[in-house]
């Protein structure tokens, strides 16, 4: 026996450890794991700032001044931020293949990943596929794929992303078309 | 479309078959050949060749219940064997480095190659698989099935990479003594 054929006989493991493995499976309960956490960070952040913040401000001399939370204020917690455009504001189509609606379905699966940041270097994914787009103001975005549903977005930092396989894969596909 | 509706294509010697496959798991195959051939050319080779291979094995093989673990058995295999053909210079640092770590499993060759079985080895590293933990298994498979990078494996599992070396560390020093425990005694 050697290397190789240990392997191979890996290979022929049991057909139910395999399916355990299939990260399909697992990820959309780590998923929501996330998202849970990031809601649960986002409400402890808010509570921190809305005890701490007045306490901060400027008082003016007849008293502590009050501040409204109704308005933009609360903007500096706010995480919706988003990475990709949508079609209209790109400068042309990205790569024939993915049309205006699917380019729209994968931006918006991607934005809804946003703070979900995998903390991984471009230089750690397996690169499959990596291609960039223009925004309409001038600026490059590259866009990584790296198998599984992880999604790189390089601005002007980098984000790693896992997205549903599902919009991915048809993503891909397209892309391979 | 289900994996019992694919195979029951391949049974009818429907050409849709092969075209259903690839939209169901194209990605995933494509994924196994390249973590270890590391260039995508031959890994979409090798992914058109499981098309082939599989149209080849179905019939006999029935596989309504486990089609992917079927097909990525036989992409595996392909991307295994293309890796052994070549010569030194030409393997992948990911085949290098896999056939490094299975090294550290092997018992001593003289009295392993006496068992030298495949379905036996087999054998004892699923029942080997069963003692591991939940995280233990996943991570193992993730790893010498799946052909992960220990970096995916930490992102997709969300450990340390360390904590996931460190794991496949103790998994191979387990497997290896299990394995002589099992009848590859030194």
């Amino acid at each position: 026996m050697n290397d190789h054929d240990l392997l191979e006989a890996i290979g022929n493991i049991d057909e139910k450890y395999i399916k355990e493995a299939d990260l399909s499976a697992i990820t959309p309960l780590r998923r929501h794991i996330k998202q849970i956490t990031v809601a649960a960070a986002a409400i402890v952040l808010t509570v921190a700032a809305a005890l701490t913040l007045p306490r901060l401000l400027p008082q003016k001399e007849e008293g502590i001044q009050t501040m409204s939370w109704d308005s933009g204020d609360v903007s500096i917690l706010s995480f919706t931020e988003s990475l990709l455009p949508s079609f209209s504001e790109l400068a042309k189509a990205p790569l024939p293949g993915i049309e205006p609606a699917l380019w729209d379905e994968f931006a918006a699966e991607v934005n809804s990943h946003v703070n979900e940041d995998l903390h991984m270097e471009k230089s750690e994914l397996t690169i499959l596929k990596e291609f960039s787009v223009m925004t309409a103001d001038g600026k490059e975005i590259r866009i990584i794929f790296a198998g599984e549903g992880l999604v790189g977005i390089e601005t002007e930092g980098f984000r790693c992303l896992k997205i549903s396989e599902e919009v991915y894969d048809k993503t891909v596909n397209a892309l391979y078309r | 479309m289900d994996d019992n509706a694919i195979v029951e294509l391949y049974l009818s010697r429907n050409e849709e078959a092969i075209e259903q496959t690839a939209q169901k798991y194209g990605l995933k195959l494509r994924k196994i050949a390249y973590g270890i051939l590391d260039d995508l050319e031959t890994a979409k080779e090798c992914e058109n060749d499981t098309y082939n291979e599989t149209w080849n094995l179905i019939p006999p093989h029935e596989p309504r219940t486990y089609l992917f673990p079927f097909v990525g058995r036989i992409a595996r295999n392909i991307a295994l064997n293309i890796c052994k053909k070549n010569n030194a210079q030409k393997r992948s640092a990911v085949y290098c480095e896999l056939t490094r770590e299975m090294e550290e499993c092997i018992p001593a060759p003289d009295v392993a190659a006496e068992k030298e079985d495949a379905e036996i080895l087999t054998g004892l590293i699923n029942s080997f698989l069963e003692t591991c933990s939940k995280e233990q298994r996943l991570v193992f498979v993730r790893r010498y099935w799946y052909f992960d990078p220990v970096n995916s494996i930490a992102a997709a599992f969300g450990f340390s990479p360390a904590k996931v070396k460190t794991m496949l560390f103790r998994l191979r020093a387990d497997l290896k003594q299990y394995l002589e425990k099992g009848g590859y005694t030194v």
